[in-house]
């Protein structure tokens, strides 16, 4: 039996190329120049995210809606990032597992229960290139509670003058 | 025959008490030493007292953490220069027992409660270090007197120790032969870290032993029980356990040691009885908006207090527990309403019902984590068909 191998060497490697090369502007809808929230490691919400990307329009920032991509980064074991993932939809509106594409396929095929859970799947190669075999559609998240915790972090985390 | 159910109190006791007298959610307490200081306990109903267990928790006998140290009898106390095991069986156990009996008797619990010294692992001298820091002095105190209650013999069985065949029957041997006891205490050691037990055979052994010691006419009581207690009733124990915090639903030693520190407090988990399960508040959401009309929560006043808009969840809350208690104890009452195979029907029957409601939530795209997913469920179902299975209750 041929021996997958990995294209990135540590779930740090893959946090990094991801926050490098997926389009979270795009996927945000950030105008030019305006200031994206990226932070690594979240804590305090439900499960430490890998990653958090958000974007407050500047004239909602004080109270409007945030828009928030949470996402898991796996290297393999796409069913316990599946797992992680989801809890990430109490406080994100958008969620995505990031696996390491040359380990994607037993994900891939099972992108049924990544649809029905609306959790994005994406496969990412070390050269930044990426295939996303699941779109997850937008769903308000299951916890105001935790969502305005995500909230109050972008805003207070965000700088003041970046508009 | 019909259990009771009792409350292994800890810290925020008043709740168990609270919902004792306000619910009915069980018959009795267990009164835990490390969290209750003595005058509380002195100044405790004496009805309560009269329907109570004193659990002395000399595990740990060098450590008298928490209220321990208000107890003069606790070992550490009770000795002189610190607890040594050599030197106190041989000045101080026989003091430390005889108050510690006078204080339960005076007390007026129901059984006096003969302590026991932790021992992880499987130690060759488990018996003979028990009979003689404890055993030994507490039953010659409980000689003499005219008054005593029944005496109950409090162990800590670890997993290994209830695993190995040829150490249980040693075990049992011990109980059954020795005079003046008239039953266990038993508390068993899980080496699992998910918050409910998992392992099969595990909970098979404990139904084994409980049965085994019962067949003996002995009282069983099974102390620091989860959920695993629908399983555990087909062992017919005389009572089982339901507690407010984790350390109260499952045997930690940790939780006795000096240096421990209680850490960051867990996110508030409500109890699905028809999950057999506690479900963390922040899957709540997701319950309810995509199981729509199939509700998994249990309809109560606290469960309509819980749910309101203004109510602040955090895992200090009564209500969570208050909850469990009313819920649990449902269930609890419906199985001792019955006995052997109708029982071991009614179990297998709320299990079943459990897995196919997680199956309804898979389905609809939930993903649990595997605190609080139905992932105990097939080997809970695992123990109690092969225990059936030796009572000849299967078909």
């Amino acid at each position: 039996m041929a021996e997958l191998t990995m294209s990135f060497a540590s779930e740090r490697e893959l946090v990094h190329t991801a926050m490098r090369h997926l389009p979270l502007r795009q996927w945000l809808r950030v105008p030019k120049e305006a200031y994206l929230f990226q932070k690594t490691e979240v804590q305090g919400l439900f499960g430490i995210p890998d990653l958090v990307a958000a974007f407050a329009a500047p004239s909602e920032r004080e109270t409007g809606p945030i828009r928030s991509i949470a996402f898991e980064m796996k290297l393999s074991n796409w069913r316990r990032g599946l797992m992680q993932a989801f809890r990430y939809r109490s406080f994100a509106s958008t969620v995505f597992l990031v696996i390491d594409d040359a380990g994607s396929r037993s994900a891939v095929a099972n992108s049924d229960r990544f649809k029905r859970a609306n959790i994005g799947l994406v496969g990412l190669n070390a050269d930044g290139s990426f295939h996303v075999y699941v779109w997850p559609e937008h769903e308000d998240p299951y916890s105001p509670e935790l969502q305005s915790t995500l909230n109050e972090l972008v805003r207070t985390q965000s700088p003041t003058d970046f508009d | 025959m019909k259990f009771e159910i009792y409350h292994q109190l800890g810290f925020r006791h008043q709740w168990n008490l609270q919902s004792l007298s306000d619910d009915a959610t069980g018959d009795g307490i267990i009164i835990g030493a490390k969290s209750l200081e003595r005058e509380k306990v002195e100044a405790l109903p004496a009805n309560l007292r009269g329907a109570a267990l004193f659990d002395p928790q000399f595990f740990l006998p060098g450590v008298a953490k928490g209220q321990l140290e208000t107890y003069n009898f606790f070992p550490q106390v009770a000795a002189n220069d610190g607890f040594k095991s050599s030197d106190y069986a041989d000045e101080s156990a026989e003091i430390s027992a005889t108050a510690c009996v006078q204080f339960q008797i005076n007390s007026g619990f129901r059984y006096v409660v003969i302590p026991t010294r932790y021992m992880a692992g499987m130690p060759s001298n488990f018996i003979e270090t028990q009979e003689e820091l404890f055993v030994g002095p507490f039953l010659d105190a409980i000689a003499p007197q005219q008054n005593s209650p029944p005496a109950l013999l409090q162990l800590v069985v670890t997993e290994n120790m209830l695993k190995d065949d040829e150490y249980t029957a040693d075990l049992l041997n011990w109980i059954t032969g020795r005079q003046g006891i008239a039953g266990v205490y038993l508390i068993f050691e899980s080496s699992g870290t998910s918050k409910q037990v998992k392992d099969a055979d595990l909970l098979y052994r404990v139904l084994k032993f409980t049965a085994a010691v019962r067949e003996n006419e002995m009282v069983v009581v099974l102390g620091y029980l989860n959920t695993e207690s629908v399983v555990l009733t087909l062992g017919d124990p005389s009572i089982v356990t339901m507690g407010i915090y984790e350390n109260t639903r499952s045997f930690r030693i940790r939780t006795f040691e000096d240096t421990h520190t209680e850490q960051r407090g867990p996110s508030p988990r409500l109890y699905c009885s028809q999950l057999l399960q506690w479900v963390d508040r922040n899957y709540h959401g997701a319950l309810q908006r995509r199981l729509q009309g199939q509700n998994v929560f249990d309809q109560n006043r606290y469960q309509a207090l819980m749910f309101q808009p203004t109510f602040k969840w955090h895992f200090t809350k009564p209500e969570l527990y208050k909850h469990h208690f009313l819920e649990l104890s449902c269930q609890l009452r419906t199985l001792s309403n019955v006995e052997g195979q109708a029982r071991f029907i009614m179990a297998r029957g709320m299990i079943n019902a459990a897995v196919e409601r997680f199956r309804s939530i898979e389905q609809v795209g939930i993903v649990l984590d595997q605190d609080n997913d139905g992932s105990p469920l097939a080997s809970w179902l695992t123990a109690i068909n092969e225990f059936a299975q030796d009572q000849g209750w299967q078909s």
